[in-house]
């Protein structure tokens, strides 16, 4: 087999690895701000059981919650597709890191403009549309761009339920032609790449909202 | 009619009292001062008015109306304060423009361009208009003031609160607020204002309330109350030693 | 065009009920395509024993291959879970696996190869000599089982000393390096690798392993196909097998 042909075979899995990848941070990024929203919205209860979510999530491995949501749920008659299930495992352990890193940079938001938005009259709700998530957000980006790197590292256990991402392709490939340093090396360079455009996702979006003079790292 | 009528207001933190009935009151277009010692619940007494920390006593009527009733729409009555903070409290990540567009867009309802119109409209008035698309940490402490008053007076309040406005402020600037406070009395609008700044006192007012222990100990003119008064205690506050009398 | 609209089908989220709606009954397939022989991927598409055996199967019966792609154990758990109605890649019968799945009856008997790189020449003479070396085989193979039942007990190896490896490319891979001694293969697999790389047999053990296709628990799939496999079993399932292996 020639190497283009290997090539295209792993840029086709590089398309499924950025699939999961995006569609786990997007459910990431969601149960991330919920979790910061609903707890700056409700009391105590609510608060203590989405500390409790962030800290059950957080331990349990991708790859246990993976097999609990793919191969375990089934049983009781839900059957999330593959995508659904990799949203359902790592996207909510995103999740549940990236609220964490929510709760540390809502804490560097001046707490003074907040009552001040609050003394104006605006409700909770619009207090944390219009000051706190702008700020936190923009404090959060190197938190944020970690966290994605992370779901990007552990997307291939996409695999496991039968995405065909780069490892996939990888190893099928390297089965049959042996060429195992090439390819895994192919591979390193895609998720090289892979990240890189995440940064730089991420470098245009920091950019567009830059505001000077405010704190960022 | 008193826009404001305090009575008996009463506050508490963990079983100390701060406020311990506190009862004065504020008319149409009149501007007053609260002065006191550090401690003497004046802060906290401006908070009680806006319900952003809740009264465990007494009333609060604006206009007549009770808004220290646990019914009260809060939000409702906040609209009704323009409050510029003694840490100024600009956003910091929008411009000027937008610190004062925010709440007539949300609360309002305006739209982006008349609120921009108004919000320049403001701007102008506290001479501003020039920096209106600079961001907070672009500005001077005394920039940020005229700001963090241009973004109440948007809102077209029934009265303005001050906390402490010049303690931030270095003499000459503290000036510079009298002035602008002076600008404000002139056309009309109702004030309250917390400082323990005696000269700031004496420019802006015609009244004064000395709080302490967490009670209006005396009212009265500015020049009665800080030169003359009969109380050594106070006197002795404002830099007038008992001999003197 | 059909990969196109399989990527959709994820898109969507649907995962079932996509592509078009045919007479034919489909089966829903899982196999882990690293596995030659018996299943691996030539340019992209799904080859071996194990495929052409079922192929020819689904031919004869009028069905419909859906293939998906896991890893190792996520086919297992495919077919214990249900999402697939049978999995095939040279998957080795054990009694752990019973318990959880249905397997055929065994198509192909399988040797159990430990094999090292030539220049080390390596021959295990008496069982005595296996624990002087590191074995090394991928995570969730039948050789744990073995190894713990056969082995241990009389004091060859302990499985604590065994290397575990994702899949056989990194055993091989591993071997290559110098960092591992001998490796575990199917003696399928070891024939494929002994035609592209130096190795040789330093010991064969046989009549332990027999692959299977394997089900979920109560398939009626399982019970047509074990009546295919007595009707073609003899000559015509040899030559299928003896088209891959030489």
């Amino acid at each position: 087999m020639r190497f283009s042909g290997i090539l295209a075979l792993l840029l086709e899995g590089a398309g499924y690895t950025l699939l999961v990848t995006v569609s786990c941070v997007i459910t990431g990024l969601v149960t991330g701000l919920g979790i910061v929203a609903l707890r700056r919205l409700f009391g105590k209860g609510v608060a203590r059981l989405l500390a409790l979510y962030t800290y059950v999530f957080r331990g349990i491995p991708v790859l246990v919650l993976l097999f609990i949501v793919f191969f375990g749920l089934p049983g009781l008659g839900i059957r999330p597709s593959p995508l659904v299930s990799m949203m359902l495992s790592l996207g909510l352990v995103c999740g549940a890191y990236l609220a964490e890193v929510f709760r540390g940079a809502l804490d560097a938001v001046d707490p003074h403009e907040i009552i001040a938005a609050e003394v104006m009259g605006l409700s909770r709700l619009q207090v944390i549309l219009s000051i706190e998530f702008p700020q936190m957000l923009r404090l959060a980006v190197p938190g944020m761009l970690n966290e994605f790197t992370t779901v990007l590292k552990y997307s291939p256990f996409g695999y496991t339920v039968g995405i065909p991402e780069i490892t996939k392709q990888a190893m099928a490939l390297a089965s049959t032609t042996l060429r195992g340093i090439e390819i895994y090396t192919a591979v390193g360079v895609l998720y090289f790449g892979i990240y890189q455009l995440l940064c730089l996702l991420m470098r245009m979006i920091e950019r567009k909202f830059r505001v000077p003079g405010f704190a960022t790292q | 009619m008193a826009l404001l009528e305090i009575k008996d207001l009463v506050k508490r933190f963990d079983g100390r009292t701060v406020l311990n009935g506190v009862t004065f009151e504020l008319n149409e277009g009149q501007t007053k001062v609260i002065m006191g010692p550090s401690g003497c619940g004046k802060s906290t007494l401006l908070r009680c008015l806006n319900r952003l920390l809740e009264p465990d006593g007494g009333q609060i009527f604006f206009r007549g109306e009770d808004v220290a009733l646990p019914d009260t729409d809060i939000r409702q009555h906040r609209q009704r304060i323009g409050f510029v903070f003694q840490q100024f409290a600009l956003y910091r990540h929008l411009t000027v423009l937008e610190n004062i567009t925010l709440g007539l867009r949300k609360l309002r309802r305006l739209s982006t361009a008349a609120a921009d119109k108004k919000a320049a409209y403001q701007l102008e008035r506290m001479e501003m208009g020039a920096h209106r698309l600079k961001y907070p940490a672009h500005l001077s402490v005394g920039q940020k003031q005229r700001v963090a008053i241009a973004r109440a007076l948007a809102m077209d309040p029934a009265v303005l609160f001050f906390d402490e406005p010049t303690s931030a402020l270095d003499p000459l600037m503290s000036l510079e607020v009298a002035a602008v406070i002076n600008q404000l009395r002139s056309e009309n609008v109702t004030m309250l204002c917390v400082t323990h700044d005696v000269s700031l006192a004496r420019h802006v007012t015609d009244r004064v309330i000395f709080l302490d222990d967490g009670q209006v100990k005396a009212e009265d003119s500015a020049e009665q109350l800080l030169t003359t008064h009969a109380d050594p205690r106070i006197r002795q506050f404002f830099g007038q030693p008992a001999a003197l009398k | 065009m059909k990969r196109f609209s399989g990527f959709l089908c994820l898109l969507l989220l649907l995962g079932a009920g996509c592509g078009e709606k045919n007479e034919m009954k489909e089966i829903k397939v899982a196999v882990t395509p690293a596995s030659p022989p018996n299943l691996f991927e030539e340019n992209g598409k799904t080859a071996g024993i194990d495929f052409d055996i079922f192929t020819a199967y689904c031919k004869a019966r009028g069905c419909q291959l859906k293939i998906t792609p896991y890893d190792w154990q996520g086919m297992l758990g495919a077919v214990i879970g249900g999402q697939a109605d049978v999995a095939f890649s040279g998957i080795s019968i054990t009694e752990e696996r019973k318990k959880v799945m249905e397997f055929s009856k065994p198509y192909m008997e399988n040797t159990w190869n430990l094999v090292s790189l030539t220049k080390r020449n390596i021959k295990i003479e008496k069982m005595e000599d296996l624990k002087k070396y590191s074995i090394g085989y991928p995570r969730g193979m039948a050789y744990t089982a073995f190894i713990e039942k056969e082995l241990q007990p009389k004091g060859y190896y302990q499985i604590a000393n065994v290397k575990l490896y994702p899949s056989y490319n990194e055993v091989l891979t591993d071997l290559q390096n110098g960092n591992l001694d001998l490796a575990f293969l199917d003696g399928t697999v070891a024939a494929v690798y002994r035609k592209k790389l130096p190795i040789q047999d330093s010991h064969v053990f046989s009549g332990f392993d027999r692959f299977g296709f394997a089900f979920p628990k109560g398939s009626t799939l399982r019970v047509d196909f074990d009546h295919y496999l007595d009707q073609i079993s003899g000559p015509e399932l040899q030559a299928i097998i003896d088209r891959w292996i030489k």
